[in-house]
């Protein structure tokens, strides 16, 4: 794989960093770039070292056991953890990704001294968190409070959900800068490299840490916020915690994965008397956004939420959950769409014991109820599934290959690749 | 517990930098200060702030229970990751190491000087030590960053502080040795061990003291290499050294690397036996009794596992610091007197196998049993005797180090 000399390159008040990438491999939809989009202001945070695509993309390079060549400058750092990094990786997830020979052209540091904190931002819990945690009343040292948030569309939001980004953005932006944090849309293709070769949970970590690289003028140091806490990842090993995540740094940007220190419960405490987290906590799974209140109050990712927050009593201050618990019984609701991929809920029992054991009873019921249900859900044979499909069972956005590419911009680049072709070469 | 600055003094032909750690309740024979010497000419390197002596003042206060308050200073970037370094040794073992509050003093970030000089790798003669610095030779590590300029030997870290003949011959070997390749050892020494002795597993504590014999050359050191103990990132278990936990204690100037867990002993070995440069050299021996110099006792855990790995690779016979006796009974002696540790020692019995070394197997297999009886019978005994009591048995069994006052 050759991943070419960045370049930037701004039209309509956009400026993209971008780089060509190219790869022996022709079986199925392959990127043909790598991009990263924001407004024209930022242009100048954007930068010309290959860093943020060599990590964007060693995941594919990894997928096809081909070896990388990276023409445009990477940073000592990177280069000298980076197999590392790939070390742990290829144990991890033995047979799907193999460990790779990268070959640079340049390793130089960037000029710059960057200044900025940043983080990604979604408005969930974790994210919130890790936000709540590095403002200045927490966190005394100002070289490590955060400045920036970078809301990403092209992650868990793709690129075809533009309407749900910007009803997002418009209400999160503003209260972001009321604390003094600059919310930056960021649009990128990154996950088309592994999107449909390799599961996002197992993989998803080097596409983070990307976000904060893709602006290496900008970030000094960059949180990528904890989805697990250590006692979890004793057990179970993730693409992003505390132990990779920092293998990414570079000479000018410190990648911290922050907040495995906190249980999720401890986490949804922590948020629980701020006021930014009351109207902003946006957890929802569900495709649709019809408006706000934004939380559908019904999938699973927004019950467990809820839950801790009805047992502090605090969920009535939360105004972003269409319909929040109000009596015990309606704890119920989490059943059915109750998943056992994720253990959330042992440390549930674990809190609610002390704060409200009084509905204990019927979160046990719910448990089992809802393992009954997700049993079903996930044995069911796919001709059950082509049927509920119309439906809108069994449905994702992401299905199609190329789910996370902007046409408008592969069209640009596409000519953009082309008039450099027709350049006549000079030098080597 | 209040961590006092640093306070520097000249004693006996050397440079001293020792804080005070005052605790409310004073822990018997545990020192009252924290100190690290080095020769006089790395005086101007030396720095009087708090990072050196944080991490290992953290993990007393932890033991100890007390909050912890730093009055001097502190590395906004080291005080920053204090906190999760104190969450993960509490989430490993919860009863030894208590969860306390932290209060800062001074933060302010280490003059990052542009002539910075020092890539430093610690070395204590070991076969990780000698991986690492085999590996970030400029032959073998082709960024020029990486590349190791320095070496730094810490008496008081393996080698007992009463224990000078065999600390002055290893290093005049060890000196000898960094200077063939073009590089500096650097002689230093710390009382650290005396606040771990008998209390807490020397093991679930030696990181943090060694990293900070290196903040205190912060000024000078870009980058410090701490020697991987793991064999595997797979089977990463609880220690003071950690991948997970090493690089939290880098500061604005100086970033810390743990390298090598990405490769079990043999691994390490198969690379060294071919540099003539370890022959006779590697020092990995425990019984600070019966040690000399570089040359190995022979019989304890590790110098056991270091001959067995040493004799499935052929090599025995070019590190004649080892005696070579490994008879079955010596196996058998192994498994059943010493600390043998199976996560790095099943290694051994599975590459034998492997091998078609079916005997070597065989016994080696047999160790690992008497092991795991040992090990049981050693934890019923424990159960039964409070953790006071077992620490003053120890200093009768043991020949304690903390009450020399040294």
């Amino acid at each position: 794989m050759i991943i070419h000399e960045p370049e930037i390159l701004i039209k309509d008040g956009r400026a993209i960093s971008w780089v060509r990438l190219e790869t022996s491999h022709k079986s199925g939809f392959f990127p043909e770039n790598i991009w990263y989009r924001v407004a024209e202001e930022y242009a100048s945070f954007l930068g010309v070292q290959s860093d943020v695509f060599l990590v964007a993309s060693i995941f594919g390079a990894m997928y096809y056991g081909e070896d990388v060549w990276v023409r445009g400058p990477v940073s000592p750092r990177l280069a000298y953890r980076l197999d590392e990094y790939q070390h742990v990786m290829n144990l991890r997830a033995r047979g799907q990704v193999k460990r790779v020979s990268v070959h640079y052209d340049k390793l130089s540091p960037l000029s710059a001294q960057p200044k900025g904190v940043g983080t990604t931002f979604s408005g969930g819990v974790d994210s919130l968190f890790t936000i709540w945690s590095h403002l200045s009343e927490n966190q005394p040292d100002p070289g490590h409070q955060i400045t920036h948030g970078v809301f990403v569309r092209g992650f868990d939001i793709v690129p075809a959900e533009r309407e749900k980004y910007d009803r997002l953005f418009e209400r999160f932006n503003p209260k972001a800068a009321e604390i003094g944090v600059k919310l930056i849309e960021l649009e990128t293709n990154f996950l088309s490299v592994t999107h449909h070769r390799l599961d996002s949970p197992s993989f998803y970590g080097p596409s983070i840490v990307s976000c904060g690289l893709a602006l290496p003028n900008l970030f000094q140091r960059f949180y990528t916020p904890s989805s697990w806490d250590h006692r979890f990842l004793m057990r179970k090993a993730y693409s992003s915690d505390p132990l990779v995540d920092g293998f990414l740094s570079t000479d000018t940007m410190e990648i911290i994965h922050h907040g495995s220190t906190h249980r999720r419960i401890e986490k949804i405490m922590a948020i629980s008397d701020w006021d930014l987290a009351h109207d902003l906590l946006f957890v929802c799974q569900e495709q649709k956004l019809a408006g706000y209140p934004w939380n559908c109050s019904r999938c699973e990712k927004c019950n467990r939420t809820m839950i801790p927050l009805y047992g502090l009593g605090k969920l009535e201050k939360f105004k972003s959950f269409q319909k929040p618990i109000k009596k015990n019984w309606q704890v119920l609701w989490f059943a059915r769409k109750f998943s056992m991929k994720n253990d959330f809920v042992s440390e549930m029992f674990l809190y609610l014991k002390k704060r409200k054991p009084d509905v204990i009873p019927w979160l046990l019921l719910t448990v089992f109820l809802g393992a009954i249900r997700y049993w079903i859900v996930t044995n069911l044979p796919e001709v059950f599934r082509k049927l509920l499909r119309p439906f809108g069972f069994y449905v994702n956005l992401n299905d199609s290959p190329t789910a996370y590419e902007v046409e408008e911009i592969t069209q640009l680049l596409r000519e953009q690749n082309s008039i450099k072709a027709e350049r006549p070469v000079s030098g080597r | 517990m209040i961590v006092h600055e640093p306070l520097y003094t000249e004693r006996e032909g050397l440079i001293e930098v020792s804080a005070r750690f005052e605790l409310s309740v004073p822990i018997p024979f545990m020192p009252e200060s924290l100190w690290y010497r080095f020769p006089m000419r790395y005086q101007e390197y030396l720095n009087t702030r708090l990072d050196a002596f944080a991490p290992t003042a953290l993990l007393v206060a932890m033991f100890a229970g007390e909050d912890i308050e730093f009055k001097g200073r502190l590395s906004p970037r080291l005080a920053y990751h204090l906190q999760e370094y104190m969450e993960i040794f509490h989430s490993w073992d919860s009863k030894l190491y208590k969860k306390v509050g932290i209060t800062y003093g001074q933060l302010e970030a280490p003059v990052q000087s542009d002539d910075k000089k020092m890539v430093c790798s610690a070395f204590s003669g070991g076969v990780d030590s000698f991986y690492t610095l085999w590996a970030h030779l400029p032959q073998n590590q082709p960024i020029a960053q990486a590349q190791v300029s320095h070496g730094l030997f810490l008496h008081g870290y393996d080698l007992r502080l009463d224990d000078l003949s065999n600390f002055d011959s290893a290093s005049k070997v060890y000196a000898g040795l960094f200077q063939d390749q073009g590089l500096e050892l650097i002689h230093a020494s710390t009382n650290a061990y005396q606040f771990s002795e008998f209390r807490i597993n020397w093991t679930m504590f030696h990181g943090a003291p060694l990293i900070g014999a290196a903040l205190l050359l912060g000024d000078q050191m870009q980058r410090f290499y701490i020697s991987s103990s793991m064999s595997s990132y797979f089977g990463l278990f609880p220690q003071g050294s950690h991948p997970l936990v090493d690089h939290l204690l880098s500061t604005e100037s100086t970033e810390i690397v743990h390298f090598g867990a990405s490769l079990g002993r043999y691994e390490k070995l198969k690379a060294l036996v071919s540099w003539p440069a370890t022959f006779n050299k590697i020092r990995v021996c425990s019984n600070k009794l019966k040690m000399h110099g570089v040359e190995n006792c022979s019989a304890c855990h590790k110098c056991y596992r270091t001959m067995a790995f040493l004799n499935l690779l052929d090599a025995l016979p070019n590190y004649r610091n080892f005696s070579g006796r490994m008879r079955p009974v010596d196996d058998l002696r192994w498994g059943a007197l010493t600390h043998l540790n199976p996560v790095l020692d099943i290694p051994i019995r599975d590459i034998a196998l492997r091998k078609g070394r079916l005997s070597m197997a065989f016994w080696m297999q047999t160790a690992i049993l008497l092991h795991y009886i040992r090990k049981t019978i050693l934890a019923l005994v424990k159960r039964v005797i409070s953790r006071d009591l077992l620490y003053s048995l120890k200093r009768r069994i043991y020949q304690p180090e903390s009450k020399q006052n040294i």
